[in-house]
């Protein structure tokens, strides 16, 4: 009985120390609350904010660095009849990187794909024109990437 | 005292298997390949694909893009077109393909030109 009592105990600890490290100090998919410091030296100063699953950049330029091959994508799809082409005030909208992310929270609405152990890929960008980001977070070591076609990924730090 | 052993090692075995279903990834694969290693697979749960030395023509930056090898380069298209949208880490990319992702049966060719003259065949498995 003694013994039973012993496995009993030795499982339960193993069980709460997975879960523990599982669950609390890794976390789940969602992108865990707090201020990530940008990794890219040359954006040095920008900052993510993440929380209740909502994101807001700081001190840094998307339309600069994103917007020019975002639209360079928009053309395509519009040239190649993959979509209709949005009147101008619309592009303007749309194309705006600043005015969602910098200027305002964005509330992550999509559900995240499991890309690897401790990996999970959220898919933020139009699906029809492609504005927007491929964010990848990144559990086990706390950072949250954007990409989005213009060759630089953005990394961001907690 | 052999039983003890016996029954730790069982827990031990179904705590490892919970932690590896914890871990596990999504993964729903077709893969297609050349007869000379060339590859190039589909992850539909993750909406990513990973290619192996595979030629194509870049229909996006006009370009031939020889030997590509990436892992885990994201969709942007559809799987219901032949021209498949990716965005890798240098940045986007158009393949033009002669089946649509989605219904890819026995082969799929992989454009290599412009004028879609010539291409690779990849059979999947």
């Amino acid at each position: 009985m003694k013994k039973v009592v012993k496995i009993l105990i030795v499982v339960f600890v193993l069980l709460v120390a997975f879960i523990f490290f599982r669950f609390v100090i890794v976390g789940g998919s969602q992108i865990s609350d707090g201020v990530y410091k940008i990794q890219n030296e040359e954006y040095k100063g920008s900052t993510l904010i993440v929380k209740d699953n909502s994101i807001h950049l700081t001190d840094i330029d998307l339309n600069e660095i994103f917007q020019p091959s975002e639209l360079k994508l928009y053309n395509y799809i519009i040239d190649h009849g993959m979509a209709v082409g949005l009147s101008d005030k619309e592009l303007e909208r749309m194309s705006d990187l600043n005015e969602t992310f910098v200027n305002n929270e964005y509330i992550i609405e999509v559900d995240p794909i499991k890309v690897g152990t401790f990996t999970y890929r959220y898919d933020i960008y139009d699906k029809l024109y492609k504005f927007g980001f491929i964010v990848r977070y990144d559990a086990f070591h706390k950072t949250v990437t954007f990409q989005m076609g213009a060759g630089v990924i953005l990394e961001y730090k907690k | 005292m052999k039983k003890f052993q016996k029954i730790s090692v069982l827990s031990f075995l179904l705590i490892l298997s919970m932690i590896l279903v914890s871990c596990s990834n999504n993964s729903k694969i077709q893969s297609a390949s050349t007869k000379n290693g060339k590859s190039i697979s589909v992850n539909t749960l993750k909406n990513e694909m990973t290619f192996t030395n595979v030629d194509f023509y870049d229909f996006y930056n006009y370009q031939s893009i020889r030997g590509y090898s990436e892992k885990d380069v994201a969709i942007l298209s559809g799987y219901h077109t032949t021209e498949i949208m990716i965005a890798d880490l240098e940045g986007d990319k158009v393949m033009c393909v002669s089946t649509s992702l989605a219904s890819v049966s026995e082969s799929v060719d992989v454009y290599k030109n412009y004028l879609k003259t010539d291409y690779d065949t990849y059979y999947t498995k």
